[in-house]
């Protein structure tokens, strides 16, 4: 009976999602546990049973410095992942990430803005009470909906996807050379702040800054569960997808927005974290077998989690004073792990081949 | 290497015109090493910088005919040695005039008499040659730039000072010298430096016998990543002579550390100052960059400084102008911050409290 094949799917894919949830939750453990200040294993377990601290130092750290970190890597791995997905779908292009339609590069102009010319500006803002941090997050995000509002507009106008792409790329062309301006004409110090920006940075967002980060995200998040079937209807190609009934110029949109709104946040509060969103997808494929957009979004929110987690426990040096700038190790790591499953599978034709 | 060969030739030019019977201008000066620098020194008939530009391994010998008449110098940090001397009127060309803090020399850039011949550092080559300069001061970090060569091509003498290699505050200050010799103003260079070490050692001495430390850390994080200068650098040496205790004095680094927000707080939470909070003015923009300062024993009890006190009409900090040059004055801050009881009538230069 096919019922019966139909239930152990189910039951298979029911084990890889808990076994995934228990493995997020090991590397959380993990990441809170390990960083550059070595904290004994006792006082982590106490931390994580909420037993009155010892070390009121560790406790501090743990509370104020590890835990919001590593709730943000997994909000940042899985957002990426997710918005890479729905690029490359949209694309029907296995080189789409999350920043090709030029998101990093808007927000990244928005800040090389507030940081080079912002001494007067920033005076301005400092009157009125705004927070500087606030500032470059608002500059960031400024810029990467600009860009989106740009594409938005020229997505209602444009039919082809391959256009908008161009579009895309030419817009981030644009910004990228408009920040070469702005940084030649910049003294070192600025040039420095800018540079410490595009390293990217987990650690940096308080709890308040938290909190509306993960609003944020977890929205996009479900909001990009709710484009799944959709999603999967895309895959099937342009005219098919019309054919079932989806209305191809509001999805389309409704991808833009979803994707930009997740990635051109992620790149205000934390930076333009590269490589992590185009490989994520491919990862997930390789892994879990699959392109069906409902089991593959959640999968890629997990995956994307504990690949972060591990990347940014690598980030810390354990047991090192120093730390590395997080997006060095995600490509760093990530590519040899991508080389791998392509060598392994021999190809990446599973999705875009008719 | 292409910078090297032509380092070469310009030396054996100058030294082939030694020969040449010119009244010497130098001949006052006997052979000397320096007291505290380092990276140059002064021989009976020529200056040698030893090191450059950071990690050259060759000495560069310079030799002068004639006293330079109109100069152009690359770094604000510079004028000071300049001003010091009396020398501001042989200045003609300057590098980024937006940085200059000296209200004298900025002052002549407005009125003409300064040339801005480049901003941010870059020298323009064009404008550079507009400003007809008999001789170029300038700086190398890393010992590539093609324009200094084309300086050189273009027939104008170039002198490099590598001040910023000095591994001590007096050491960099001694480079006073170095100008004073370009200039043939050796013997009141030596006299400014001289008073200026007595000084310095006059205020080491008020901390000698002190018997509390008080506990010292600096910086602000960026990114994931808060610097803050190593054990051996020389601003620790200040915060030593200074009668503090600076949070990472074990560790060897002579140039910057690059840690994490968590470490620093693990060893600098009950640290007492916290010295050069960037450009930071106010504890409530403290707060606005990172909540997580509070946990700072510091913060807690205001007992935050940075360096902004002087900052000139146009945005120029002095601090990063003229301290270089002035260890006395630095030095004097400090223990007025750390130990106001020993300099009861001392109010800061550079320094201030931030409210």
């Amino acid at each position: 009976m096919i019922t019966q094949y139909f239930d152990t799917s189910i039951k298979k894919w029911r084990q890889l999602f808990v076994g995934m949830g228990v493995l997020l939750i090991a590397l959380f453990a993990l990441n809170i546990s390990l960083g550059s200040v070595a904290i004994p294993l006792s006082s982590v377990i106490d931390f994580i049973l909420l037993r009155p601290p010892v070390d009121n130092s560790w406790h501090l750290i743990m509370a104020k410095f590890r835990l919001p970190k590593a709730l943000t890597a997994i909000l940042v791995g899985g957002g990426l992942g997710i918005c890479g997905l729905q690029m490359q779908t949209l694309f029907r292009n296995p080189m789409a990430g999350p920043f090709i339609l030029g998101i990093s590069s808007g927000s990244g102009l928005g800040v090389a803005l507030v940081i080079f010319l912002g001494v007067e500006a920033g005076l301005l803002f400092e009157l009125s009470g705004i927070a500087r941090s606030w500032i470059m997050v608002c500059a960031a995000a400024l810029g990467s909906f600009g860009v989106l509002l740009a594409i938005i507009l020229a997505s209602v106008r444009l039919k082809d996807s391959v256009t908008l792409l161009i579009l895309g790329l030419m817009l981030g062309a644009a910004s990228s050379a408009l920040i070469s301006v702005l940084q030649y004409f910049s003294q070192a110090t600025n040039i420095q702040a800018y540079m410490m920006w595009s390293f990217g940075s987990l650690g940096s967002l308080s709890w308040n800054e938290l909190m509306i980060f993960s609003v944020i995200i977890i929205i996009g998040m479900i909001m990009s569960i709710g484009l799944s079937k959709s999603l999967n209807a895309l895959l099937l190609g342009a005219s098919y997808a019309e054919s079932m009934g989806v209305d191809l110029k509001i999805i389309r949109l409704l991808i833009i927005i979803n994707t930009s709104i997740l990635a051109g946040t992620i790149t205000a509060f934390c930076g333009p974290i590269a490589f992590f969103g185009l490989a994520m997808p491919h990862i997930a494929r390789m892994l879990f077998n699959t392109t069906n957009h409902l089991l593959l979004t959640p999968l890629i929110i997990l995956i994307g989690g504990i690949l972060m987690l591990l990347f940014d426990t690598v980030s810390q040096l354990p047991g090192i004073e120093a730390t590395l700038p997080i997006n060095a190790v995600t490509a760093l790591l990530g590519a040899p792990f991508v080389v791998y499953l392509l060598l392994r599978k021999r190809n990446i034709h599973y999705t875009f081949d008719k | 290497m292409n910078k090297c060969l032509a380092f070469f030739c310009f030396c054996v030019l100058l030294g082939c015109s030694k020969n040449k019977p010119t009244d010497r201008l130098h001949e006052t000066v006997s052979s000397q090493s320096m007291d505290y620098a380092t990276k140059f020194n002064i021989q009976e008939d020529h200056l040698r910088v030893m090191e450059p530009w950071p990690g050259s391994s060759s000495a560069i010998e310079y030799r002068f005919e004639n006293i330079p008449q109109r100069v152009v110098v690359t770094s604000t940090t510079h004028l000071p040695y300049l001003e010091l001397l009396g020398l501001e009127d042989k200045l003609v060309g300057f590098v980024g005039a937006n940085n200059i803090y000296s209200e004298k020399i900025y002052n002549r850039l407005k009125s003409g008499k300064i040339i801005e011949v480049g901003i941010n550092g870059k020298i323009n080559l064009e404008l550079l040659l507009a400003s007809q300069p008999d001789l170029v001061i300038a700086f190398d970090l890393g010992g590539e730039s093609s324009t200094l060569d084309k300086i050189v091509e273009a027939g104008i003498p170039i002198v490099y000072n590598s001040d910023f290699l000095e591994e001590t505050a007096l050491g960099r200050a001694e480079w006073i010298k170095f100008f004073g010799y370009i200039f043939d103003e050796s013997n009141l260079a030596d006299s400014i430096f001289t008073g200026m070490v007595e000084r310095y050692h006059q205020l080491k001495n008020l901390t000698q016998n002190v018997t509390e430390r008080p506990s010292v850390f600096s910086g602000v994080v960026y990114g994931d990543a808060w610097f803050l200068p190593g054990g051996k650098n020389w601003s620790a040496q200040f915060i030593k002579d200074a009668g503090g205790s600076y949070v990472w004095e074990d560790n060897l680094t002579s140039g910057w550390l690059e840690l994490s927000f968590e470490t620093v707080l693990d060893r600098a939470r009950e640290a007492q100052f916290w010295i050069g909070v960037a450009s930071i003015n106010t504890r409530a923009e403290l707060m606005a960059q990172d909540t997580r300062y509070e946990l700072f024993e510091a913060y807690q009890e205001q007992r935050i400084y940075n360096y902004n006190k002087r900052i000139g009409n146009n945005g120029g900090f002095d601090f990063f102008e003229s301290a270089y040059a002035r260890p006395d004055l630095v030095l004097a801050d400090l223990i007025g911050i750390l130990h106001p009881e020993l300099l009861p009538d001392h109010p800061t230069y550079y320094f201030q409290k931030i409210p």
